[in-house]
């Protein structure tokens, strides 16, 4: 919750970056037929709005004065007529501008909904397409940030900014330039109070923009000492400083009220110096139309038109200060975007890809040196060579390299030097996905998405029939307890599977790879220990897995490392001995030594268990 | 409105800032109905004769109230919502001040992204009930206020135009709720793309590993049109919401037209009443808006009191005892009777535990993950409540010491180091009030930490965690231990407190602390064996029993679970080394 406030996420720049906005525009052109249709009603609009008080005024200097200073039955009737009529107008104008604001308001809002599904899943995609080392890179937390907040930012910009800045514009223009060529004179007055309110406006826009950053900041600064504070509950309970921390709490909770204060400051000076402003311009109107209605070069229906409009200015320019914050902040929203859309794909697929109908399994690590970071290599010069069909078991302690090896076959990972080859052809020659789809992969930790059961086994392949899911669970023995779990196939799994044991999820994995029947399964075994019982329905499962495919298993299990056909003992990022479980004993190495440690101990354990307490 | 009881007692303690900005709700309106008089009378002054003198003092008049009632406005604001603000500042602190009373074990229920957005949001949602209070009753001025001007002026017209302004109120308390609604579903769908997108990016490698990026972002996509509709939906609320505003708000301009325009012909009605008349419709819109909107704002108000009621009124589980049995100076000899416990809705995690520990001595408590050794030493300073009769501290049992006397007396050193970002300075002497510089230094050279520490550019004054500068994990567990040892304690629990460095520099940190640990009760446990030799009594954990207990040299004799952990830990040192 209490999100760090990335350095990078706050460097707020131009409002208006001319190579940013030609790209953004290219996201515009596919909707420019919403664009020009919310552009016109706005125009409608605007427009249609500023006829009110043109009636207004021809009803005052009509039947008004007419009927007024009429003294016949006649006349006054007619003028009462008239007045109808132009309540009718009214009524007609007030029933159509409301529609038409409606529509209009809609139409807006579609066109940067629009836009904004297109950069969230254009942004989406892309960072699907990146390799492993790029979510190496760029925490989690901040890709979804890129992909919500920033992209809201520019919704902002679409709906709230673009659209109606050009709506303020057009009012603007219309009425000061209705004003100026009616009333010249008047316009002067309005050329000197709008200034003042532009003025105002801005630096209200500014100050509440810099408070508002302010208060954030506090809010993240206070948020991250409750967070603390919780997290060391137990360390400021044992050590009795309660008080303390309270102090320290109350610092920054005065911090974020001074912060606050300043806000309530700024607009409470605002507010009413927008009221007062508003008040001056209508008695300057009231002067300096009077003025002129004593000059009779103004009646008083253009007066009452003009007192109007008078408070037509004001909104938009009230407002268009704001949308001056809002343009900014999507420009670095953008920016940060374009920044993603912009990062090369490291591990592409080849021009030219291999693709055979389906690969034997046949796998070689030829001189593999791979380093995660520059300088730290986890893999130097390893070679080794998988027949296919064959089954090998890879042991290690941990840092050994092992998962790594993994990687590099999947082609999550390019390797620095050397070549991995399956089937004889080097990895980066097939297209990836396809690559992968071959592989059958389970992982240590076995992931769970939100979803039911069967999704998770069938994953993203639609076309894969319930019959295929089931008769796959049922192979690796998984059937059983998802047919207990409560909904069964179809029961949404709770909390990324936290309800279920690490054996259940084993299977459920094994379940997942056996599903998409690969050539070649790649297994990171899980290392928690499991009851006897499960241990043998995995163990089971097991064998039906490797039944016919080549595979590559990082073994904790003894039982495992019985069954395959060969062993690769890496250790300290190399390949350091290789051979059956029998000749590897035998050699008294690190095998010799990883297999006492890791395999020798159940046994002794539960003797020590029986034996009796030492007396003391 | 129970909700509120709580509330009650900050309402009164601003009671003065609430009742001066109210006065001024008052003034703000009375200076501000006046205009339209002014206004009125101008006019008509101008269709009577060409007076131009008597229209500029009505200009001026109208500045100077304009004036006066933005003053006016401007302290009223800074009353009410300054005291909104101070009743915040105090509500959150409150609330951070329960939470510290508060045992571990509700923070295992509570999240902490509850906690936050209680003393985040709620305490704004109660906050706005003051500021709603300012609203209503600024309506609650000015209606009368306005309507009595209106009827004055033509009672049917101001009935007419009440109409709308009802109209409004009404829409406004029909609409806000569900724009609430909608805007909260809107919120919602934004937090599922938020958690598929960091669900896929934090399983990439599956997603990867089964080639599953297409159909990921199928889903992805079905998500955000998904939320393309519910904004949509919401645009059509809100596309509404400023449309009847606009025609309502014109209505008005339209009845005074035709019921005005009527009184005009015939006389009973002028221009200048036309637009003043305008004027008290507009100043009316707003406020007849807010009730709508208050309305709703304090429904929410007090569920948000409610759920900051839910944490200010939990007990703290544990607590000082009633009849408390003051200790002198704790020696620290420690003894366990029987002690057997259980975690809430689980099994018991330590059985039958019998332990006698006498002050000055040292005991190493080793076994395997999970077999009951950080709960054994929790037990000490009461983070859980041990049964009655079952845990002693110099003969009294630990539920009947008071609780702040008991914990002075202990130096604890979690197994999960926890620093505060604060200076090592003050890391160090956290537990200590008035800590010399000297203790602190005297502290973090028995934990060897001192000589780290004045490498950092800023030495003791360097802040944890600060950019640049990063302790790694076994100097910010030494920080921990000197942090222990600074209160001088009788009892010392170091809870596999090195599991950050390798074995041979905990040996060495162990070694340098055998000078820290004389005269203290001290608990040692580590996951590594040959660490503890030294101790003068080693107890075996095995699922929450004692399942071996005595010197390293019985231990490796009697050739049971220790002496299994201690050959295997020789087979790793050799392992390393090839």
């Amino acid at each position: 919750m209490a999100e760090e406030i990335n350095p990078e996420d706050e460097v707020i720049g131009k409002a208006i970056d001319a190579r940013l906005v030609r790209r953004l525009a290219g996201f515009m052109r596919p909707h420019a037929k919403l664009f020009a249709v919310s552009v016109v009603s706005l125009l409608v609009v605007a427009g249609l709005r500023l006829l009110g008080p043109w009636l207004v005024k021809r009803a005052v200097d009509g039947p008004l004065t007419v009927g007024l200073k009429a003294a016949d039955e006649a006349t006054r009737n007619a003028a009462w007529n008239d007045l109808l009529w132009i309540c009718a107008l009214f009524t007609g104008l007030l029933v159509i501008h409301f529609a038409l604001r409606y529509g209009q308001e809609i139409v807006t809002n579609l066109f940067g909904q629009r836009i904004i599904f297109d950069v969230r899943t254009r942004l989406f995609a892309h960072l699907q397409s990146m390799g492993l080392r790029f979510y190496d890179r760029n925490p989690v937390g901040r890709l979804v940030t890129r992909v919500t907040s920033d992209v809201e930012n520019l919704n902002e910009l679409f709906t709230s900014g673009v659209v109606t800045i050009f709506e303020d514009v057009v009012t603007l223009v219309l009425i000061l330039g209705y004003i100026t060529i009616t009333q010249p004179r008047l316009a002067l007055f309005f050329a000197v109070i709008i200034p003042v309110l532009f003025a105002v406006a801005r630096w209200f826009s500014r100050a509440a923009r810099d408070c508002y950053r302010l208060v954030r900041s506090k809010i993240a600064k206070m948020n991250a000492t409750m967070q603390e504070s919780i997290s060391g509950i137990r360390v400021i309970q044992i050590f009795v400083q309660e008080k303390k921390s309270q102090e320290r709490f109350r610092q920054i909770n005065g911090e974020y009220f001074d912060a606050n204060m300043k806000t309530v400051w700024n607009y409470s000076v605002f507010f009413p110096a927008i009221e007062i402003l508003t008040y001056v311009s209508q008695a300057g109107i009231l002067f300096f139309g009077g003025w002129f209605i004593v000059g009779r070069s103004l009646t008083f229906g253009e007066f009452l038109q003009f007192w109007f409009y008078a408070k037509y200015i004001f909104d938009p320019i009230k407002e268009m200060s704001e949308r001056y914050n809002v343009l900014q902040s999507a420009m670095a929203s953008s920016e940060r975007i374009f920044r993603i859309l912009d990062t090369p794909v490291e591990v592409a697929d080849p021009a030219e890809p291999v693709k055979p109908e389906r690969l034997r399994g046949e796998i070689e690590f030829r001189n593999v040196t791979f380093a995660y970071r520059p300088g730290e290599p986890v893999l130097q010069n390893v070679s080794f060579h998988v027949k296919p069909g064959e089954s090998v078991a890879i042991v290690g302690h941990t840092g050994a390299g092992k998962t790594t090896i993994i990687n590099l076959v999947s082609r999550l990972y390019d390797v620095d030097e050397g070549a991995v080859f399956v089937d004889g052809v080097d990895v980066r020659r097939y297209p990836q996905t396809w690559l992968r789809s071959q592989l059958g992969v389970v992982l240590q930790d076995v992931f769970l998405f939100s979803g039911t059961i069967e999704e998770n086994i069938r994953l993203g392949e639609v076309s894969m029939s319930r019959g295929r899911v089931e008769d796959a669970a049922r192979t690796v023995n998984a059937d059983g307890f998802i047919r207990r779990l409560p909904g069964g196939y179809e029961g949404e799994v709770q909390e990324r599977g936290a309800t279920l044991s690490v054996g259940q999820k084993q299977l459920l994995a094994f379940a997942r790879a056996l599903a998409f029947d690969p050539s070649v399964l790649v297994l990171d075994e899980a290392t928690s220990s499991v009851d006897t019982e499960t241990e043998a329905l995995i163990q089971d499962a097991l064998g039906k897995l490797l039944r016919g495919r080549t595979s590559l298993i990082i073994a904790h299990r003894l039982s495992t490392i019985q069954r395959v056909d060969r062993i690769l003992v890496m250790h300290k990022g190399e390949l350091r001995e290789m051979g059956t479980h029998e000749e590897l004993i035998a050699k008294r190495g690190i095998y010799h030594r990883l297999y006492r440690l890791q395999y020798d101990t159940g046994s002794r354990k539960s003797a020590a268990r029986q034996s009796p307490q030492p007396a003391k | 409105m129970k909700a509120l009881a709580t509330l009650w007692p900050y309402l009164k303690r601003h009671r003065a800032a609430l009742i001066w900005g109210f006065v001024f709700v008052v003034c703000t309106n009375v200076a501000q109905f006046i205009i339209p008089r002014v206004l009125g009378l101008a006019i008509d002054r101008l269709r009577a004769a060409p007076d131009l003198g008597f229209v500029g003092w009505c200009a001026l008049g109208i500045i100077g109230l304009a004036l006066v009632r933005g003053i006016f406005q401007l302290v009223m604001r800074w009353f009410i919502i300054g005291a909104s603000r101070k009743i915040e500042f105090e509500l959150r602190q409150n609330l951070y001040g329960h939470l510290q009373t508060l045992s571990f074990g509700y923070f295992n229920k509570m999240k902490t992204g509850d906690i936050l957005s209680r003393s985040v949001s709620d305490i704004e949602g109660v906050r706005m009930l003051i500021v709603g209070f300012m609203y209503l009753s600024n309506t609650a001025i000015a209606l009368p206020f306005a309507l009595a001007n209106m009827f004055q002026m033509n009672a049917f017209l101001a009935l007419v135009s009440l109409i709308p302004l009802v109209l409004l109120a009404v829409t406004m308390r029909l609409l806000a709720p569900r724009l609430h609604e909608a805007s909260k579903i809107v919120q919602e769908q934004l937090a599922t793309i938020s958690s598929r997108a960091q669900e896929n990016f934090a399983g990439v490698r599956v997603v990867k590993a089964f080639a599953q990026e297409p159909s990921e972002q199928n889903r992805f996509r079905d998500e955000s049109d998904k939320y393309v509709r519910m904004n949509m939906r919401l645009a059509r609320m809100r596309a509404l919401t400023t449309a009847l505003i606009y025609l309502l708000g014109d209505f008005g301009i339209l009845v005074i037209l035709w019921v005005g325009g009527k009184g005009i012909l015939s006389g009973s009605f002028t221009l200048g009443d036309f637009i003043a008349f305008q004027a008290y419709q507009l100043m009316l819109l707003w406020p007849m808006i807010a009730v709508g909107w208050v309305l709703t704002l304090s429904q929410r108000g007090v569920a948000s009191m409610g759920r900051l009621d839910e944490v200010l009124k939990s007990v703290p589980e544990i607590q000082d005892p009633i009849e408390p049995v003051p200790l002198e100076r704790v020696r620290g000899e420690i003894e366990f009777r029987g002690l057997t416990f259980a975690y809430p809705d689980a099994q018991p995690v330590l059985r039958d535990v019998r332990l006698h520990v006498p002050a000055g001595t040292t005991v190493a408590v080793v076994g395997r993950t999970g077999s009951g050794k950080s709960t054994l030493v929790n037990l000490i300073p009461r983070l859980f409540s041990s049964p009655p009769g079952t845990l002693f501290v110099d003969g009294v049992d630990v539920n009947r010491i008071p609780l702040a006397e008991l914990r002075h007396a202990i130096g604890y050193v979690p197994q999960e180091t926890f620093l505060f970002s604060d200076t090592i300075r003050e890391n160090i002497a956290f537990g200590l009030a008035n800590a010399t510089d000297e203790a602190v230094e005297r502290a973090a050279r028995q934990a060897q930490i001192h000589d780290s520490i004045v490498e950092f550019p800023n030495g003791y004054a360097q802040i944890v965690g600060e950019r640049g500068v990063t302790l790694s994990g076994g100097q910010k567990q030494r920080v921990a231990i000197a942090r222990a040892l600074v209160l001088d304690p009788a009892i010392l629990i170091l809870d596999d407190c090195l599991s950050a460095v390798d074995t041979h520099t905990e040996e060495e940190i162990l070694k340098g602390l055998r000078d820290a640990r004389r005269g203290r009760t001290c608990f040692l446990i580590s996951h590594r064996v040959s660490t503890v030799q030294d101790a003068d009594l080693i107890v075996v954990l095995d699922e929450g029993r004692v399942a071996e207990r005595g010197t390293h040299a019985d231990l490796i004799e009697a050739d049971g679970l220790y002496a299994d952990m201690y050959r295997r830990q020789m087979l790793e040192a050799e392992l390393e080394a090839m």
